[in-house]
């Protein structure tokens, strides 16, 4: 059983880690720093939808942390890591109050909690209270790309959740 | 009220209450039209933007031999080259209002401009 939940979620943080590391290849929509689809979060949100919260969490720092090895430096594994463990938080806990057909709402609470905790470790590493005044730039691309990508994770649970919650039930007969 | 409405009427505020923050400091940040450049959170220099009749150019490096170039120009400002592997600092392009400042993030670096909303259509408004 053990084995082969570490098999799953180590598909699932594959997954995740290449769509990060070929949306990071992808120019930038909008020449502003922390605008970018994050369809990686799709795969964590997936996880937290269909198998629980700490498998989700460890395919999300998983991704961070391999992700940041890949593609970036420290400073942007600080970003990465700060955007992610807030939107972690607030995806769980809006996961409490929403059922499966509003992950699309649970999404974009997500991804404007990742968005303010970028912006916190953004004022703090520059040492400036000034880029607080990106925050609602970032808010609106939040509300975009965290419906979006929510839409797309719900058709997935809808899709592939049963797969899932299956392998798991038969897993745990075993 | 159902669920699923509350959830887009909350997500529409909030796209809408950002988008007023964004136009409110466009057109309300008073006072004379200032640039103000940081590097680690400290202001390297300010120049004022009104009536400019040369532009000027200037570098803001680091002790790791990071560099950003400024440009300002009358009324406007921007990065025109930058040792950031992004370079989003560059693509960002010219700042003319106080609506959201530029920030180089690798580099450490944020231009700001405070002011420079138009006098006659703040009338009234508090200053400051």
């Amino acid at each position: 059983m053990k084995t082969k939940k570490t098999a799953l979620l180590a598909v699932l943080t594959a997954i995740a880690l290449t769509i990060f590391v070929i949306e990071a290849q992808l120019p930038p929509l909008v020449p502003i720093p922390g605008v970018k689809p994050g369809l990686a979060n799709v795969i964590t949100l997936f996880t937290l939808v269909t198998l629980g919260r700490k498998e989700a969490f460890t395919v999300a720092s998983l991704r961070v942390i391999l992700g940041s090895i890949f593609t970036g430096s420290v400073t942007s594994f600080l970003y990465s890591a700060s955007g992610a463990l807030v939107c972690f938080a607030v995806m769980s806990a809006a996961l409490l109050f929403c059922g499966d057909n509003m992950i699309w709402f649970v999404s974009a609470l997500g991804a404007i909690g990742h968005n303010i905790g970028q912006i916190i470790m953004a004022a703090v590493l520059t040492q400036t209270v000034q880029v607080i005044w990106y925050l609602p730039v970032l808010m609106i691309s939040a509300v975009i790309t965290g419906v979006f990508t929510g839409l797309v994770t719900q058709k997935l649970v809808r899709h592939g959740g049963g797969i899932i919650q299956k392998m798991i039930r038969r897993f745990n007969s075993r | 009220m159902n669920k699923n409405k509350a959830a887009v009427l909350t997500l529409i505020l909030i796209t809408a209450l950002s988008a007023a923050v964004i136009a409110a400091r466009a057109r309300f940040v008073s006072g004379p039209k200032t640039a103000v450049i940081y590097k680690n959170g400290e202001i390297v220099r300010e120049i004022d933007l009104t009536d400019m009749s040369e532009p000027i150019e200037f570098s803001v490096s680091g002790e790791n031999g990071e560099e950003n170039i400024v440009r300002a120009e009358n009324g406007r400002i921007r990065i025109i080259g930058a040792s950031c592997p992004d370079k989003l600092c560059v693509k960002r392009g010219w700042m003319k209002s106080a609506a959201a400042p530029i920030v180089c993030l690798p580099n450490r670096v944020t231009v700001e401009i405070r002011g420079g909303a138009k006098e006659n259509e703040i009338d009234g408004m508090a200053g400051g």
